[in-house]
């Protein structure tokens, strides 16, 4: 089944175009690659998909399990099962990542009509996730990424992903600042969270991820579009060749 | 704004026959108000808030009775009225206020019609004592925390008008919580504190608004190693008002200060900040902060902030910032994207924002933060 799909997606800012014309279906229980140089709209995709405002569509649509989510808050997004993993996690002092995260998931069981999930469950929930990551789950007593080291921002976001468990996850560079020993942690967490109900978009700029999480389908964005779609061999082309090809053709 | 009638106001005053505390010396207060000028609309220290309504004849408290007894606590906690705090009384009131520079005091000091002494004995832990509302229009609190006592006060109070004097000995120790709750009338309150040598107060002032609240404080540093820290959050909606003018005045050298004030202000609520920094000749290896952040949550909402320096020595380390921003669109974002709504958003960041200044149970109360 079609998890989301994207067609002619067309975005821009200001008067800018940034993306020109996208088509992309990601199916149950695949995992996809979104590569391409920098500027090329990688993270514009992402963010238009989660619906962030600073992006105007110009055309095209995008659905989530068949229905089209181009009006929706990105919160009525999220609470459809659409997560993105930030780029650049915001730093927010003086809120609690428990807090922030408790937030998170009532409001999730809230969209879906379910009884909030009690403190202790939740506690439970966290500290395993945190666990799991390799975090300290002192950590989620310390304000939304404040202080945390690039590494420890991205694992936060995944945490985020555990818990929130989305059918489409979008992960935007969560490969980056990343060392050796953690990017196995994270790449081992996101293997394990998908199965054959949710996907896993990764968006990324080195093939070192697709080491750890072997992708179905890698695609290239130039310029706005999707300009070559392949396996797992394709990533491995690039990191040979580069991207210059690509964009030269 | 119109302008105080200062003729009228004096000839009141003169007139005014104490009933509470009929003692007093107020004769060279009297003399001063005739001096000196009353405060005008408009002028630096008037600027954004009408004087006028603070002069109102509304708290005529000629036919008021007896003073009603304090509420008593510890034991070292007395009414004025007591004889063995008439000495204490004459000894230390207005010792900290400038009443030239505060003649909302030196008026509330003509008019007291109710009082609180703290007293607390050299080297004594006192640990905790409260002071709620207390049954008068002009209440004066005196805090006398002698060498190398400690006291934590917690006060909390909506009066219309009430000036806290502190008075921190030598080595000694006064950590002074203070809530302010909404009001809906005229509030003047004055916070005067006299710190001497390795003395250390602390100020964390929670506050709301009111129709009209203005929240004067004052610190002197009188010896060498005197700390003062003040914190201060506030959060106003609707129509509320909050005026904050706070003095801090390095008098001798080797002191400490640090001011940390936060404000939340949304609907069309109207917020002052005025943090002043007074650095005497002599007052050499002063070290003093401040700090005034301000979040703006809404098109109609005024914010003023200004820092004022005033520094006459060559050897002391000072800094200030102020700031007046809004939600940051991206943390928004970042909410709305884990599923929260932008309502919820807003509320969380908004209580984050003053979460790191308000460090105690009551002050998030007031301010809505979930501890």
């Amino acid at each position: 089944m079609n998890l989301l799909e994207i067609s002619d997606l067309a975005a821009s800012v200001g008067s800018q175009p940034i993306l020109r014309g996208i088509d992309l279906n990601v199916c149950a229980g695949e995992v996809h690659a979104i590569m391409g140089p920098n500027g090329s709209g990688k993270s514009t995709l992402a963010n238009v998909i989660a619906g962030r405002e600073d992006y105007q569509i110009d055309r095209g649509r995008i659905a989530l399990e068949g229905q089209e989510i181009t009006t929706l808050s990105p919160e009525e997004r999220a609470h459809r099962g659409l997560f993105l993993a930030f780029q650049y996690p915001i730093e927010i002092p003086g809120v609690s990542n428990m807090e922030f995260l408790k937030a998170a998931v009532d409001s999730h069981a809230r969209a879906s009509g379910d009884a909030e999930i009690t403190a202790v469950d939740f506690m439970q929930m966290a500290r395993s996730a945190a666990e799991q990551l390799g975090l300290n789950p002192e950590f989620l007593k310390r304000g939304v990424n404040e202080g945390f080291s690039g590494g420890e921002k991205k694992r936060n976001e995944i945490l985020q992903m555990l818990m929130l468990k989305p059918k489409v996850s979008i992960l935007d560079e969560t490969d980056s600042g990343l060392d050796i020993d953690a990017l196995r942690i994270v790449a081992n967490g996101i293997s394990e969270f998908t199965n054959p109900t949710n996907a896993v978009v990764l968006v990324t700029h080195y093939q070192r991820l697709l080491d750890h999480i072997e992708p179905d389908f890698v695609h290239v964005i130039a310029n706005g579009s999707i300009v070559r779609s392949g396996d797992h061999s394709l990533a491995l082309e690039l990191e040979e060749k580069g991207y210059s090809w690509l964009e030269n053709d | 704004m119109g302008l105080v009638d200062a003729a009228s106001v004096i000839e009141a005053l003169e007139a005014f026959e104490p009933r509470y505390l009929p003692w007093l010396d107020r004769r060279d207060t009297l003399a001063l108000l005739r001096d000196s000028a009353l405060p005008r609309p408009n002028s630096e220290a008037w600027k954004y808030t009408d004087p006028v309504p603070f002069f109102d004849p509304q708290d005529d408290v000629s036919d008021r009775g007896e003073p009603n007894a304090i509420p008593v606590t510890p034991s070292h906690t007395v009414g004025f009225e007591s004889d063995s705090v008439r000495t204490l009384v004459t000894t230390y009131i207005n010792q900290a206020v400038d009443q030239r520079r505060y003649p909302l005091a030196a008026i509330s000091y003509l008019k007291v019609d109710c009082g609180v002494v703290i007293h607390v004995e050299p080297g004594d832990e006192t640990e905790r004592i409260e002071i709620g509302e207390l049954d008068g229009q002009f209440q004066r609190v005196l805090v006398i925390v002698e060498a190398k006592a400690r006291l934590e006060l917690i006060e909390t109070t909506t009066g219309s008008n009430r000036i806290v004097e502190c008075f921190v000995a030598p080595g000694a120790k006064l950590r002074h919580r203070r809530l302010q709750p909404p009001g809906t009338g005229v509030d003047y309150n004055l916070v005067a504190i006299n710190i001497a040598e390795n003395g250390s107060y602390s100020l964390s002032q929670y506050s709301t608004g009111a129709r009209l609240r203005r929240n004067d404080i004052s610190v002197n540093i009188l010896g060498a190693g005197a700390e003062a820290e003040l914190t201060g959050a506030w959060q106003l909606n609707e129509a509320l008002h909050l005026d904050n003018q706070i003095s801090v005045n390095h008098m001798f050298a080797g002191g400490t200060s640090r001011q940390h004030f936060r404000g939340n202000v949304d609907d069309r609520a109207k917020s002052i900040f005025n943090g002043r920094i007074y650095i005497a000749p002599n007052a050499q290896q002063t070290n003093a902060t401040l700090t005034n952040r301000n979040l703006v949550v809404s098109s109609e909402a005024e914010v003023y902030t200004k820092p004022e320096l005033e520094i006459y020595a060559n050897d002391v380390v000072c800094s200030h910032g102020a700031t007046v921003g809004q939600l940051d669109t991206d943390a928004l974002f970042y909410f709305q994207s884990r599923g929260i709504g932008e309502a919820d958003a807003r509320a969380i960041l908004i209580r984050g924002f003053l979460n790191e200044v308000v460090s105690h149970a009551d002050g998030r109360t007031l301010l809505g933060i979930e501890t």
